[in-house]
């Protein structure tokens, strides 16, 4: 392979995500780039370490689901992080000031930055590569810091850039108001007084309660069966006056973490945490969302952003599953005949070790459960990772490149069901199904438990309409 | 998926390349009627479908939105399973879609419009693993169009495909087999290129499967 054809890569039909240009943001002045990789030396200390350890192995690139899709050299992750690392080194590390070139370091080239748009938005942050790496290196945290430079210099997908400032403005990403969250919690309660004949509440606002439910807003208002599921298991538990949901801040999603930009981050974290305190929640529920929990449990939490906080956080589906073991939800299988496997959402099985649960769930309340290989924390990612699911314009990418191992994986099953519990899983898995044209239904977890829990002894009434 | 262009009753529609109309204003009553044949609804569009197409398209041409699926389910009195049943690709892959409602406007009114999770189209049939019908006799035309429904072809089913189909049908009721394609291509006058466009899946596992015969290895 000529060298021309190593460097474009073999069948990259990418068309790369629109940006925004904000000028009112820092300039692109090579200096403060420079700054900015220099202030690496700083700290996060993990991120230094990165920076100077990596062996050039490859191990990652073995391991990663864009470089499965398609070996160009721009997708190899050691490729991309090492925009970063040359700079780096050639800054902050003896070997680097005194060697240059001969150990990898560079200067930085003007102009460059327009270019790491590209190689930062096509890594999907699904952290495969650092559970294989055998240094430990994640190549996520420097994906992240590349995005936060591009941030700070106003290059962000317009996508993300407009997510995020929905969310900013109106506390959830639909750009909802609480009249509209409020009659689409009217609708799902007539929904499953439909399905049981009994009226099953999903308390909206209630202050004193135990647990404080956040979804991400798709499990609302898109496809609301994990959120009547969540409501079905409180009822059956009794404990329906013991939960709420807020007609405010009802979706978790963050796009900050997306886009490197923590005060984003911070500032559409805060409003939950001070709704869950103005609630009075013992514990803040987080619902089907990977990143919203990881950001709340893995790392919001632990840095004690908004210091000592008076609730646990948990996720429900830890909740459900321990409800499931003790015997208190009972199933019909019956009504979920097909055969259904399980896609471990990166931020979950990775990330926060959240993969026994799910299955607990789905092994109660399906017939016929089958396991994709390999899985839990060693799965591979959608595709649709670090945010790149909500845009469309890199559709070719998502579909022919990052999502190709996925699809394999998930051929291979058999199964006519894919749960994910992750919105952002589900908007790349069924884009994924239209795409290569599987008639393979995609939903979340608890969406099975809702079709399938017994409530009063009976499980939901669907009808089905004569079409 | 790329631009692709679709025609119902000789007129032609450009489509993007998610597969919704593009530009909008192309819309009329035969495209809808036509894209319906594609999205699952055999046997046309009831009143029931078009109550709920007109308040979608109310709601794009006039008021400039598109409503999330629960809001649109609640201000037209339907259960979730009802609009299934009515729309068997979806809200957005199916409703949306004949309504004519282009995607880049759903996702610039909001981002999760276009995120739901599309349940598989299901047949009423019982089929084996290959998708053969198990039962010859319980064949009916919705057989077919699910058989179809993701072959690409650009005018739907058309009198040809029918004419092979019932003469396929007749010969395996009277001989418990199937014909050689030469005796089929003779019988019907039509060449092995002509059958291969009509049938893009092949003659054993396209027509016959369509068909509704069993599977002949």
């Amino acid at each position: 392979m000529s060298e021309e054809t190593m460097q474009s890569g073999t069948n990259s039909g990418t068309t790369f995500p629109k940006m925004t240009r904000e000028t009112q943001k820092a300039p692109l002045d090579p200096e403060s780039i420079i700054k900015a990789i220099r202030a690496i030396d700083d700290g996060p200390k993990v991120l230094k370490l990165y920076m100077e350890m990596c062996a050039r192995c490859g191990t990652c690139a073995a391991q990663c689901p864009v470089y499965f899709g398609d070996s160009a050299r721009k997708y190899n992750p050691v490729e991309r992080s090492d925009l970063i690392r040359s700079i780096y080194k050639k800054y902050c590390t003896t070997s680097g000031k005194l060697l240059g070139g001969l150990v990898g370091a560079r200067d930085y080239r003007e102009g460059e930055l327009e270019e790491w748009a590209e190689h930062f938005y096509t890594c999907t942050g699904c952290r495969r590569c650092a559970s294989f790496c055998p240094m430990g290196i994640d190549n996520s945290v420097i994906t992240r810091k590349g995005r936060a430079i591009l941030d700070a210099a106003g290059i962000t997908p317009e996508t993300m850039s407009k997510v995020v400032q929905i969310s900013l403005d109106t506390g959830n990403t639909d750009g909802a108001t609480p009249e509209a969250f409020r009659a689409a919690i009217d609708f799902l309660e007539e929904e499953m007084k439909d399905e049981h004949g009994i009226d099953i509440k999903i308390p909206v606002d209630c202050e004193g309660v135990e647990y404080f439910y956040v979804p991400p807003s798709g499990d609302v208002l898109v496809n609301p069966e994990a959120t009547t599921g969540v409501a079905k298991v409180f009822f059956v538990l009794g404990m329906q006056d013991k939960w709420t949901m807020s007609s405010r801040y009802f979706d978790g999603a963050n796009y900050g973490l997306f886009t490197g930009s923590d005060a984003d981050m911070k500032a559409d974290n805060k409003p939950y945490i001070e709704e869950a305190k103005r609630l009075g929640c013992k514990v803040l529920f987080m619902g089907e969302c990977g990143h919203a929990y990881r950001i709340m449990k893995m790392i919001m939490e632990p840095a004690k952003w908004w210091g000592d906080l008076p609730f646990k956080i948990i996720n429900c589906m830890e909740f459900t599953a321990e409800k499931i073991k003790s015997g208190k939800l009972q199933f019909d299988k019956s009504k979920n005949p097909q055969p259904v496997t399980y896609h471990d959402p990166c931020n979950f099985g990775r990330s926060c070790n959240i993969v026994d649960e799910p299955r607990i769930i789905l092994e109660a309340s399906c017939q016929d459960f089958r396991e994709m290989f390999p899985n839990r924390g060693e799965n591979w990612c959608c595709g649709g990772g670090g945010g790149l699911s909500a845009m469309d314009d890199i559709i070719d990418f998502r579909m022919n490149i990052a999502g190709k191992k996925k699809m394999e994986q998930i051929r291979a099953t058999g199964a006519k069901y894919v749960a994910a519990a992750c919105s952002n899983c589900k908007r790349q898995l069924s884009q994924l199904m239209e795409h290569y044209k599987e008639d393979i239904a995609v939903g979340g977890v608890h969406d099975m438990l809702s079709r399938a829990i017994l409530v009063n002894g009976k499980a939901a009434d669907r009808v089905s309409y004569e079409a | 998926m790329d631009d692709n262009e679709v025609s119902f009753k000789g007129k032609k529609y450009k489509l993007d390349r998610h597969g919704f109309l593009d530009p909008p204003d192309q819309w009329d009553e035969d495209f809808a009627e036509g894209i319906a044949g594609k999205l699952g609804i055999h046997g046309g569009l009831t009143e029931d479908h078009w109550s709920f197409i007109r308040y979608l398209r109310n709601k794009f041409i006039k008021e400039k939105t598109v409503p999330v699926v629960v809001a649109a389910c609640a201000d037209n009195k339907l259960r979730l399973s009802r609009l299934r049943a009515l729309f068997p690709t979806g809200y957005h892959r199916g409703a949306c879609k004949i309504a004519g409602i282009n995607f880049e406007f759903m996702r610039d009114v909001n981002i999760w419009l276009t995120f739901e999770s599309i349940p598989p189209q299901e047949t009423e049939h019982e089929v084996d693993e290959l998708g053969f019908l198990k039962d010859f006799e319980k064949w009916n035309e919705r057989f077919t169009h699910w058989v179809v429904r993701n072959w690409d072809l650009p005018d739907g089913v058309t009198e040809e495909h029918w004419k092979i189909i019932h003469y396929l049908r007749d010969f395996y009721r009277e001989n418990m087999n199937i014909p050689t394609v030469y005796e089929l291509c003779k019988s019907n006058d039509i060449g092995l290129g002509r059958l291969g466009e009509l049938f893009p899946r092949g003659y054993r596992r396209g027509a016959c499967r369509a068909a509704g015969l069993p599977f002949f290895g």
